[in-house]
């Protein structure tokens, strides 16, 4: 007599997902199942972290894919100008206002035309008279106490004539390095820092 | 061309003015202007508002009276800048008031050949 066995299927029991999500694989030990169409943990409703210090994290979930950081705090003028903030960050539009930075910069020509071929915060110059050029900045500084820098390629001396350092303007001589004259110059430059 | 903006100086010359950016406004220029025309005042700021090339060129306090006299090109320049003292804007009387010339003047470039 034949005796046909037929194996009876085991139930499996379904349980709630448990996966971790590492940073390597590794083989697990539980001897329970999981259903195709379960959810797996993956994110968390956290909002992150704006900016900080770099660190690698050890969060077993991950921010949604769509998730935004907040904006770094870009420097206002006043935290520009004070120069001692380590958390606000310098954008390109209030950078000029830190201590250390020109607030304004010029390279011109005084032969032929008086012609400016760079610059930056300048409103316009005047060609004054032989060797004098006054500068006009865009924004005036906000005392006469602000310090220029002059430089010139073209074995002159240079500088400011007394009394023209104004807080918005400011006139500027060109002479001869052996006689002291007054004397155009082919190029020069001048950059200027302070508090506007 | 780059256009230049003639005003007078105290020593009965004048100042070329250049500004770097467009300035149809206006606003630009009567600034120059203003720093041009201090004499005492050297701190206050210039206010589009307050002061306008008519202001300027009345005088305010502070700042000796600034007259925009002329508008050239750079191609209206004498070309040899050893007279640039002499320099002087004459204005041609046409229906533009700022329009005119550039003449040197003979006395002024006679001084300056003595003096070199």
């Amino acid at each position: 007599m034949a005796i046909n066995v037929t194996p009876i299927p085991r139930l499996t029991t379904l349980t709630t997902p448990a996966f971790t999500l590492g940073t390597a694989n590794a083989a697990g030990d539980a001897i329970t199942a999981v259903a195709s169409n379960s959810t797996l943990l993956a994110f968390d409703a956290t909002v992150p972290a704006s900016t900080g210090t770099a660190a690698t994290g050890v969060a077993t979930v991950a921010p949604r894919r769509d998730h935004v950081h907040a904006s770094t705090i870009s420097a206002s003028q006043a935290e520009e100008e004070a120069g001692s903030s380590t958390t606000a960050f310098t954008s390109p539009g209030n950078q000029q206002y830190h201590p250390s930075a020109a607030k304004a910069w010029l390279y011109w020509e005084m032969t032929g035309t008086h012609g400016i071929l760079a610059s930056y915060g300048i409103s316009g110059i005047a060609d004054y008279a032989v060797g004098q050029t006054t500068i006009t900045f865009t924004t005036a500084f906000s005392s006469v106490n602000y310090a220029p820098t002059y430089g010139n390629n073209w074995n002159r001396l240079i500088g400011g004539e007394t009394g023209q350092q104004a807080a918005g303007s400011i006139r500027i001589a060109v002479t001869n390095v052996d006689g002291g004259a007054l004397s155009d110059i082919n190029q020069a430059g001048a950059a200027f820092f302070g508090d506007q | 061309m780059q256009t230049l903006y003639i005003t007078d100086k105290p020593d009965g010359g004048i100042a070329i003015l250049t500004l770097v950016d467009d300035d149809e406004a206006g606003i630009a220029l009567a600034q120059n202007l203003y720093e041009l025309s201090r004499t005492t005042d050297l701190v206050s700021r210039f206010d589009s508002a307050i002061h306008t090339t008519r202001a300027i060129a009345a005088g305010i306090d502070g700042h000796r009276p600034q007259v925009l006299l002329g508008r050239c090109t750079d191609a209206d320049l004498p070309e040899n800048r050893k007279y640039r003292g002499a320099w002087r804007w004459v204005s041609d009387e046409s229906s533009d008031p700022l329009s005119g010339k550039i003449v040197i003047d003979s006395k002024t470039a006679k001084e300056i050949d003595e003096n070199n």
